[in-house]
């Protein structure tokens, strides 16, 4: 297998990666904690290649650009981008059942949507989308929360879109409320 | 008969399409880049707003899902 360009994979010190994957499980903890009904398996691997997949797409746009720092509303729409395509997170039903059947409990829409809820929680914490208040921290996500799940699960995410989202929602917070 | 293609004089070419090459305003366009952005990101400060976040998420969730 060819390796990538050493030029670029020189601009990504290992500190980097590990602070990244470090946040992103962080993350990932905190969504998990109150859902304690399935067992959820973070794969450590899927994480790592969206993690460096993203530092990629960032040097190479900074290359392109000739500049040292992207806004982090780039760096939120990258890391949604990658979370969401790699979909590092599995879970198992409890009690689990051993031999060839599948538990009988049903399954949780919220299980199910554990990557784009990470990949979208992810990308509001880096984006700091915050209202005055708690009450308009969950108006906010309310007025949104819907279609950014259905786009995820569904529709092709483009990392420079969901940044101007992002940035849009981070900065326009009044105009949200207000339809929601 | 099937035409045949053949490139011009370099001459021709400048003659041709030169104007676009000293375009100022069609250059400025075309090498657009964007701007260094003044903050770094810290990964252990961002993190401040996770509880925040994460709490109105599990609310968002859960009227989404309807849980109760």
């Amino acid at each position: 297998m060819d390796r990538i360009n050493i030029d670029i994979l020189q601009k990504i010190p290992k500190k980097r990666i590990l602070d990244r994957l470090w946040y992103v499980d962080e993350i990932y903890k905190s969504i998990i904690s109150d859902l304690s009904e399935y067992d959820f398996i973070m794969n450590y691997e899927f994480l790592y290649l969206a993690i460096k997949s993203y530092f990629y797409d960032i040097e190479r746009l900074k290359h392109f650009h000739g500049i040292q720092r992207v806004e982090h509303y780039k760096i939120a729409g990258y890391m949604s981008k990658w979370i969401n395509r790699m979909r590092p997170v599995s879970f198992n039903i409890r009690p689990e059942t051993s031999g060839d059947t599948i538990p009988s409990t049903s399954v949780s829409e919220e299980a199910l949507l554990i990557n784009e809820r990470l990949a979208i929680e992810t990308g509001f914490v880096i984006s700091e989308i915050l209202g005055k208040d708690e009450t308009e921290d969950e108006r906010i996500i309310e007025s949104v929360l819907y279609e950014m799940l259905y786009i995820f699960q569904y529709r092709d995410v483009q990392a420079d879109h969901l940044a101007i989202w992002y940035k849009h929602l981070a900065n326009n917070r009044d105009g949200y409320l207000a339809s929601g | 008969m099937a035409q045949t293609h053949r490139m011009p004089s370099r001459e021709e070419l400048e003659k041709r399409y030169g104007r676009l090459l000293a375009d100022k305003s069609l250059n400025n366009v075309a090498d657009w880049i964007l701007p260094n952005h003044s903050k770094e990101f810290n990964e252990e400060k961002s993190l401040e707003s996770l509880p925040r976040i994460n709490n109105a998420f599990k609310k968002a969730m859960g009227k989404l899902f309807n849980k109760k």
